[in-house]
């Protein structure tokens, strides 16, 4: 510049005063190609805080700020370099440390050949404007910071058509865009149809000042839109801040809430539940309208004052619930109340109340709050089963047996859940002893009935059908009872069989049975005589009698005294006849009321030896064998009388009727069981066709043989004498082959 | 001409077989009367006559009560050879039974054609004989 100003002094005025009004002006410095400096005017040393004489020779970069980054510095040094003007901002770092900021050109200097060899440098002081510019930067910044943080939802910044000149919140997080992509768009673009056709609806109504809200719901959201106007100093209104607050979760609380109080109330009324909220500080009761429905008082009015409340419950229950309130209070302890409450018609109902004290309220024990049941239905039928429980016992105690239900367990064990009072006096224990194991009542089954006792019981408990059964019980005196049981089982539970047992005494109509049974027996017994004596009126009797009369009316018809002669002849049989089966019937009859003849022990092998002897010559001369062995039964007890009888008439047919074509053979025998002596007499002789003569073969006058030796009586008279003494007789035969009679005699 | 040829008197009763033979033959109804002493014989005699209507009888008069086989006996057999007689003959039971029960049992067999109590009379016998008689006139 200086040699500018040295070679054209021409201009040189003109040149000096541009140069000067440039230095009034600007901060001019020239540096050599390396960045050393040579000339800086006035201002230069102003604004860096240097003095010239400081500034010339040293590098420009003594006024490096570190602002700047390397590239910055290395693009303007390359423009330079290749001879092109620089312009920018510079901050640079004044001597004393404080910094301004310089609008700056670069001009190259060129030489001949048109190559820089100093640049010029022109700067403006614009650190003023740079600040404020930094201010503003960082207030923006601020509020973005501010608005990017709005919690729960959006605040923007909308101008009269719409167009979104700021926007930020926290609410962004929860949609799919951010404030960037909406910032100077419309609000069309950002927003729910719902917002804009508000908007549509009321925009005009916001330029003119209004404050308006509303509430959307969009991309599953609920917010709650406000729109203020924004108003400057004149009163003009150029647009509106919208604030959009995320109220979801609130939202949804609220919901839950409200869908929890439906399903309470809902609740309440499908269990007949009553809540209540007992306020002792304010002296309030809050009820749910179902506990007003169940108190039966408006289910509308859901406040009421303790007084009301305390009015309603029933005035003898009054003090105990006062009572109850009082501990609870005190002790702070759940409790659970029954009491009774007068509804408005006057109708009286018995509730319970579960409570608790309400600790969440921050309100200790000021609060209580509790659940209301009406259990008047629940108590009357619990009074009624109450009451029919005590009749079904009273009446199952006065029966005169064992009324008993238990449970019967897989394992063998059985659980008592009633036995009644007659019990102890048939079974003779006590109903502790039944209550402590049930067994001691089967354990008294008479030892000779206990086998059908327990097929009986398990056939019905196999099939689960009624147990019906008759058997003795022994009595630790010995003594037996009879008992009726009927038993139903039930099954109760997997393995667990439910019992009811019903048990009479029935020894006094057994006693009564057995008699009849014997009675029976007897005129059953009698009854066959009876028919017998029948029978033997009707032929043996009338028979004779027949004759007599037919033979005295040809007595009488007869004239010739020869023949009278003949039929007086025949008269004397008859009446022979007669006299012997009368005789013979005096004797079965003798024997058939004989009842009281004596037994005496009698020595079968004796008495058979002196009955054999009578038989002697028969035997001798049929050339008969005889075998005998009474060894299994050597004495019988009988009337001796009636024994020989039997077994001389056995012999007697034996040896009567044996076979002309072998050699008699006769076997008798006694055997024994338990109370009973059989004796067997066995023959090879004619036998008897059973099938023919089976019903006659006892009769009197009964004969099955062509021997004239028949005459039908020692198997007749047999029969009374085994009968007389209660025992059985029969036979078993078969023609030509052989007979064997059976006499069984009994308590022996 | 007698109208009844032969007559069965089965009886075991020898006293009031030969009455009651001797009353017939007053009667003079019946030519020929024969006498069995129990049912056994009876039966045999008929089972070998069987189809020979000049031996089998018109008339049977049975007692009841005999030995070896009694009228009840006899009459359950002859249920089964009637068939093979080849002539009809009636059976009349005549017993000294006044029970009830013998004469339901009698009556519930359709072979017997009455139950007559013993004695039997004279007049009885004509009378029974006598219809009869007539009966096989008829025929």
């Amino acid at each position: 510049m200086g040699r500018d100003s040295d070679e054209n002094k021409e201009p040189r005025n003109l040149n000096e005063a541009y140069q000067q009004a440039l230095d009034k002006t600007a901060i001019v410095g020239i540096t050599d190609l390396n960045g050393s400096i040579i000339y800086v005017n006035d201002k230069f040393c102003e604004i860096s805080k240097f003095t010239r004489e400081e500034l010339i020779g040293k590098n420009h970069n003594i006024l490096k700020s570190g602002y700047h980054t390397g590239a910055f510095y290395k693009d303007l040094w390359q423009t330079i370099k290749n001879g092109d003007v620089w312009t920018g901002q510079i901050k640079n770092k004044a001597k004393d440390g404080s910094y301004y900021w310089v609008q700056t050109t670069i001009v190259p200097v060129l030489d001949e050949e048109q190559r820089p060899f100093q640049y010029l440098s022109f700067r403006l002081d614009i650190t003023e404007q740079k600040l404020a510019e930094e201010q503003r930067e960082e207030s923006e910044r601020r509020l973005r910071m501010v608005a990017d943080n709005f919690p729960n939802g959006s605040i923007s910044l909308i101008d009269k058509e719409l167009k979104i000149l700021f926007t930020a919140g926290a609410g962004y997080d929860a949609v799919d865009f951010g404030p960037e992509q909406v910032t100077g768009k419309s609000l069309k673009d950002a927003v729910s149809p719902h917002t804009i056709v508000f908007l549509q609806e009321n925009l005009s109504k916001i330029l003119e000042g209004e404050t308006l809200t509303q509430e959307v719901f969009t991309r599953n959201r609920y917010y709650q839109n406000i729109y203020r106007p924004i108003v400057d100093q004149l009163g003009n209104v150029d647009g509106f801040v919208m604030v959009a607050l995320d109220d979801t979760e609130n939202k949804k609380k609220a919901l839950e809430i409200k869908r929890n109080n439906e399903l309470f109330a809902i609740g309440e009324e499908l269990a007949q539940i009553g809540s209540w909220d007992w306020n002792f500080e304010t002296r309030k009761v809050i009820f749910s309208s179902n506990t007003l429905r169940l108190l039966g008082h408006d289910p509308a009015v859901l406040e009421r004052s303790s007084q009301e409340v305390l009015d309603w419950v029933h005035p003898a229950d009054r003090k105990m619930l006062a009572e109850s309130f009082g501990k609870m209070l005190e002790k702070g302890t759940f409790d659970v109340m029954e009491f009774r409450m007068v509804r408005r018609d006057r109708q009286v109902r018995v509730f319970q109340s579960s409570s608790t004290i309400n600790f969440a309220r921050h309100e200790q024990r000021k609060h209580v709050i509790g659940v209301l049941k009406d259990i008047t239905e629940k108590r009357k039928s619990e009074q009624e089963l109450l009451e029919s429980k005590e009749i079904l016992s009273k009446i199952a105690d006065s029966i005169p047996g064992l009324v008993m239900r238990y449970v019967e367990c897989e394992d063998g064990t059985s659980r008592i859940q009633y036995v009644s009072k007659g019990a102890e006096s048939l079974w003779e224990v006590t109903r502790d002893e039944i209550q402590a194991d049930v067994s001691i009542v089967w354990n008294k089954v008479h030892p000779d009935d206990i086998m059908g006792f327990l097929r009986s019981f398990k056939r019905s408990k196999k099939s689960l059908t009624p147990w019906n059964h008759e058997f003795r019980i022994l009595m630790d005196d010995g003594s037996v009872k009879w008992v009726s049981v009927i038993g139903t089982p039930k099954i109760l539970a997997e393995r667990e069989l439910l019992w009811d047992i019903l048990a009479l005494d029935v020894t006094a109509r057994k006693a009564a049975e057995i008699r009849i049974e014997k009675n029976l027996e007897l005129l059953t017994f009698q009854n066959t005589q009876l028919l017998d004596f029948c029978n033997i009126v009707s032929h043996n009797l009338r028979s004779p009698l027949v004759n007599m009369s037919m033979l005295i009316g040809f007595i009488e018809d007869s004239a010739d005294e020869k023949e009278r002669k003949v039929y007086i002849d025949k008269l004397k049989p008859v009446i022979e006849g007669l006299n012997e089966t009368f005789e013979e019937l005096v004797e079965s009859i003798q024997v058939q009321q004989d009842r009281e003849i004596r037994s005496e022990h009698i020595n079968i092998e004796e008495s058979f030896a002196k009955i054999v002897a009578g038989f002697e010559g028969q035997i001798t001369l049929s050339n008969a064998i005889i075998e005998k062995d009474f060894s299994a039964a050597p004495v019988l007890y009988y009337p001796p009388k009636y024994w020989s009888s039997i077994l001389h008439n056995l012999i007697s047919n034996a040896l009567k009727y044996r076979s002309p074509d072998r050699r008699l053979n006769i076997t008798i025998k006694t055997a024994r069981s338990q109370k009973k002596v059989l004796l067997t007499v066995k023959d090879n002789g004619l036998g008897i066709d059973l099938k023919k003569h089976q019903s006659n073969l006892f009769k009197i006058r009964k004969v099955f043989h062509r021997h004239p030796d028949a005459k039908g009586f020692g198997l007749f008279i047999t029969k009374a004498q085994v009968e007389a003494m209660k025992g059985r007789i029969w036979v078993e035969s078969a023609p030509d082959v052989g007979s064997t009679f059976f006499v069984e005699f009994i308590n022996q | 001409m007698k109208s009844i040829k032969n007559l069965f008197l089965v009886d075991d009763d020898e006293i009031f077989t030969f009455l009651t033979k001797r009353t017939i033959e007053e009667t003079q109804l019946v030519d020929q009367i024969k006498i069995f002493n129990n049912g056994q014989d009876a039966i045999e005699f008929l089972e070998k006559a069987a189809g020979n209507t000049e031996l089998l009888p018109e008339v049977i008069l049975l007692d009841i009560n005999m030995p070896i086989l009694d009228g009840w006996g006899f009459l359950e057999e002859f249920v089964l050879l009637q068939p093979s007689m080849g002539k009809r003959i009636t059976i009349y039971v005549v017993s000294t039974s006044i029970s009830p029960y013998d004469l339901e049992r009698a009556k519930s067999i359709s072979e017997v054609s009455d139950f007559i109590i013993k004695p039997i009379t004279k007049a009885g016998l004509i009378n029974i004989l006598g219809s009869l008689s007539a009966d096989s006139a008829q025929q």
